[in-house]
């Protein structure tokens, strides 16, 4: 799939989404129509139908086969999987829609009634584009481009009326025989068949399941696109992970990544998960500026709604989408969090489930505290979105940052020694660019809360963990505070250069180091401005040099809050600033080591190292070295790792 | 670079081949045919020598390709460094160790001076950074020219702040940029102490001016030696007898930037000293390429 967002200059750098053949932008009452967008408020409303709104929801339809998003690449957008019925709804408006855009369209341009729907598209931007009037016949052409075709709405009753039986039926199945969800009608048939009579319920409702997949293949529109998928919702997609992720990290920070959705017939042992219609993914990747973790494929013809993140900044002012959202991540990402804490990853799935249902959901603005240095180490959190701060009371030194999936005071919960760090939200620099009157979500840090008591009342369940809990907080009591004396005398200097956040820091050693400069020679040689992103300045660290460039940050606070979303990760993690950058000096502001700078004469633009993502042999840096004194490493590796109680 | 357990490969190598080229040019020597460079093993001692001359020259070009995937530039080096060795053996096995002719006698001269230079340069670059990491501060790295560029303007600020306004500089204006590349920032109120009110504060601007800013400024008239260190401890503690103790702080202050730069003069000279090297060798190797050129065009023609 190509580029589906073009950057508006016209409107300060806010992006627009690009309509495809088959596609519609829809207006505001048919966004408000829509089950997702319900319980917004006026304030919202005003919003969706300001400037920014324009254009920042479109209805996509795609064929089986089709990728929607790749592996990899940057996350401007979300989508959302729409339910039938607010489908249904929104085609027939649109159908309404466009026979009354046909009739004005007969009087003023008569033409066009003869166009297809792609040269009606083609010729409604070529309007905007070149004379910026006609916004009246723009809309009119768009509204008649986007009519449902000839059966559409026809075969999409018949779907619904057949979806619904199947969803129910798949839903239990899900639960209770996954596997038999993945066979085709004839062999679910046979398997039928084959079940003695007391399983009669289960026979019933896999025949029931091959007669939805049969009788689908006679509805006309389904038929006409060749569909070839012989089960599944209407909007049933597949996440897959083409590729594996080097760093699991990244994977656990986008909310789409590998799901295993525990309703459908996902493989245990593999990457793939399906997606089914009211569900919502790349929604992370859109907060977080990250790139796409997985693969969406269309399994058969669908449609998505693609939005951007403005528009998700809007939604989750919505109580009704916070809550959805919430039931979403207890059920989708809540359970891969907690097994990534070292004492609950082998923990059995009653004991995850208990934790899963009960845990608190907690909201805090930033810079607001979770706990004080000394405190009792009586919960552990779990960051689900935004970031933590770890820092000492008394001297306000950073420690360490917390992002998403990580968790803060899991050793305390074994060792029940006080916090030996205070934790708060993370509160950003003050900056003077920020778009007035709009609430960043990745601002707010939202975070899982887990009580030594809930913990405690999960265990009852299972009574060998319990056993093995009690086992690791005696063998933890003892020895964890002779490595907490140690660790703390021997990493001060690490955590006053904040080094643990570099997954790629760049070291100079230099006791091979000659200053012969060839390192910042030929950073400048591989720059697109002919200045290097390099400086050998910076702090000392033994026989290091830490030099001042990109140290591609575990956390990187510098993505959040880009009033245009111009920065964002690479496929590899490094940071990238496309070029509608509108030089407002907010991530430059935000990065805590210089690495970001505001460059240009007539126009400012962020720059920074890119980690020579597009050179074959990597950073130049490193590979000009000859004296091998220049190094990139991943700081946990490198250095001894912090671990807060 | 360092010379370490990854060179022994590369100098073992090395050994073999100069033992064999050594077998070849005592072959080349005992062959009744005039000179030992025109019987076959010496030409082939000759072929090889100027083969590897000729890659080892190639180190200079492979900095400028640096996208193109031929090996890392650590590796080139290594073979840098120990081709060229060899080079020089097998074309002293080419000639006999003799040094024939004078375009000869030439050609085996800056082979050898150039190969020593280059030794040399290895030496020194093996053993001098490790001793400028030792030097400079031990909290954060500038290059020494900004380093001393703003310690001269702290120790401006510093004698500003504790004389109560600023410090005279011979006529010369604080804004040039013959002083201070950046003009220096008036110290905070809270942080001045008040002019002409404490003992001492007449003597300090005076030190200043006669011994740091010279000493700072690289000139010559200097009515102290804060070059070395120990000259520079006893002016520090005769003043600091003549002070009032408010100023001491400032005087402690003012002797360890001084400190500093001298730190930062000394890491200069080992830069130049990890690079002056090249001076020699560099040129030493474009003549030796032109010397050899006219060696094979002389060979070929007679």
């Amino acid at each position: 799939m190509g580029p589906s967002v073009t950057a508006n200059r016209e409107h300060q750098g806010i992006e627009k989404l690009r309509l495809r053949p088959g596609d519609a932008e829809l207006t505001l009452p048919q966004i408000l129509g829509i089950s997702l967008f319900k319980d917004l408020s006026p304030r919202a409303h005003s919003r969706l139908r300001g400037k920014g709104g324009q254009g920042a929801v479109v209805l996509r339809r795609y064929q089986a086969g089709e990728v929607i998003c790749r592996q990899g690449a940057p996350g401007w957008t979300a989508f959302y999987l729409i339910e039938i019925d607010d489908l249904l709804r929104l085609r027939e408006s649109q159908h309404t829609a466009a026979l009354a855009a046909d009739r004005k369209l007969s009087q003023s341009l008569p033409e066009t009634l003869a166009m297809s729907m792609e040269e009606r598209l083609q010729r409604a931007d070529a309007i905007e584009a070149h004379t910026g009037a006609g916004a009246d016949t723009v809309a009119l052409l768009r509204a008649s481009a986007s009519r449902p075709f000839p059966t559409e709405l026809t075969a999409l009753r018949e779907e619904r009326a057949l979806l619904r039986d199947e969803e129910r039926i798949e839903r239990l199945l899900a639960h209770s025989h996954p596997e038999l969800l993945l066979l085709d009608p004839a062999a679910k048939r046979r398997h039928a068949d084959m079940l003695p009579v007391e399983a009669g319920e289960l026979a019933g409702r896999l025949r029931l399941l091959a007669d939805c997949a049969a009788s689908r293949e006679k509805v006309a529109v389904f038929r006409e696109l060749k569909s070839t998928t012989p089960v599944g919702l209407l909007a049933r997609l597949t996440a897959r992970l083409s590729r594996p992720r080097l760093d699991h990290r990244s994977e656990d920070r986008e909310g789409s990544a590998a799901r295993r959705s525990e309703r459908g017939p996902s493989l245990p042992a593999s990457r793939i998960a399906t997606l089914y219609e009211g569900e919502l993914f790349g929604e992370m990747s859109c907060i977080y500026r990250t790139p796409r973790s997985a693969t969406v494929r269309a399994l058969r013809d669908c449609y998505a709604l693609e939005f951007l993140s403005l528009v998700l900044d809007i939604l989750l002012t919505s109580e009704h989408f916070r809550a959805y959202m919430d039931s979403v991540y207890r059920n989708r990402m809540l359970s891969q969090h907690l097994r990534a804490i070292p004492f609950l990853a082998n923990a059995p799935s009653v004991v995850i489930d208990v934790l899963r249902q009960n845990a608190q959901l907690i909201t805090k603005q930033p810079g607001e505290l979770l706990f004080e240095q000394g405190d009792p180490s009586d919960c552990l959190f779990i960051v689900r979105t935004g970031r933590l701060k770890l820092f000492h009371r008394a001297s306000g030194r950073l420690i360490a940052h917390r992002a998403r999936g990580e968790a803060v005071g899991d050793l305390g919960l074994l060792t029940a020694r006080p916090r030996d760090a205070s934790c708060a939200a993370y509160q950003p620099p003050a900056v003077e660019h920020r778009t007035p009157g709009r609430e960043l979500p990745a601002l707010r840090c939202e975070v899982v809360r887990i009580d030594r008591e809930l913990l405690d009342q999960a265990c009852q369940g299972a009574p060998l963990f319990r056993e093995e809990l009690a086992r690791l907080r005696q063998e933890n009591s003892g020895v964890q505070a002779a490595n907490n004396v140690s660790s703390a005398q021997n990493t001060s200097r690490i955590e006053d250069l904040d080094l643990l956040q570099g997954r790629n820091l760049m070291l100079i050693d230099l006791t091979r180091c000659t200053w012969c400069g060839d390192c910042v020679s030929a950073c400048t040689e591989v720059s697109s401005d002919g200045k290097p992103h390099l400086s050998l300045q910076g702090p000392r660290f033994g026989r290091y040099l830490i030099p001042t460039t990109c140290r591609v940050c575990a956390d990187p606070v510098c993505l959040i809050g880009c009033p245009v979303g111009a920065i964002h990760q690479g496929s590899t993690g490094q940071i990238v600033i496309e070029d509608w950058c509108i030089g407002c000096g907010l991530c430059a502001a935000q990065c805590p080591y210089g690495a970001i700078e505001q460059r240009g004469s007539a126009q400012l633009r962020a720059e920074v190292c890119d980690q020579c993502a597009s050179q074959p042999s990597g950073p130049q840096c490193v590979s000009s070295c000859r004296h091998e004194a220049a190094i990139r490493v991943d700081a946990k590796d490198f250095f001894p790792h912090i671990r807060v109680m | 670079m360092r010379i370490d357990r990854r060179h022994r490969p590369w100098l073992a190598g090395t050994l073999i081949a100069a033992g064999l080229a050594a077998v070849l040019g005592a072959a080349a020597a005992r062959a009744d045919v005039g000179s030992p460079g025109s019987t076959w093993p010496g030409l082939l001692l000759g072929g090889v020598a100027a083969a590897l001359i000729l890659f080892s020259s190639m180190l200079g070009l492979r900095r400028k390709l640096l996208r193109v995937p031929l090996g890392t530039m650590p590796g080139w080096l290594r073979a840098h460094i120990w081709l060229a060795t060899l080079s020089l053996v097998c074309g002293l096995c080419h000639g006999g160790l003799r040094l024939g002719g004078f375009l000869t006698s030439a050609l085996t001269l800056v082979l050898v001076v150039c190969v020593g230079s280059g030794m040399v340069g290895a030496l020194l670059q093996h053993v001098l950074p490790g001793a400028l990491s030792q030097g400079g501060s031990t909290d954060s790295i500038r290059e020494p020219l900004r380093t001393i560029a703003l310690l001269r303007r702290r120790a401006y600020e510093l004698v500003w702040a504790a004389c109560g306004s600023p410090p005279e500089v011979g006529g010369a204006d604080a804004r040039s940029p013959a002083l201070f590349d950046e003009p220096p920032h008036p110290p905070p109120k809270d942080a001045m102490l008040p002019s002409g009110t404490l003992l001492g504060q007449q003597q300090l601007g005076q030190f200043y001016r006669g011994a740091v800013l010279p000493f700072l400024h690289d000139r010559g008239e200097t009515s102290a030696n804060l070059g070395a260190a120990a000259d520079a401890t006893l002016a520090f503690d005769a003043l600091t007898a003549a002070l009032d103790p408010q100023l001491h702080p400032a005087l402690q202050r003012l002797s360890e930037l001084c400190e500093q730069v001298r730190q930062a003069r000394r890491q200069l000279l080992l830069q130049s000293l990890l690079h002056g090297w090249l001076l020699l060798h560099v040129p030493l190797a474009m003549a030796l390429l032109v010397l050899l050129a006219l060696h094979m065009l002389t060979v070929l023609r007679y």
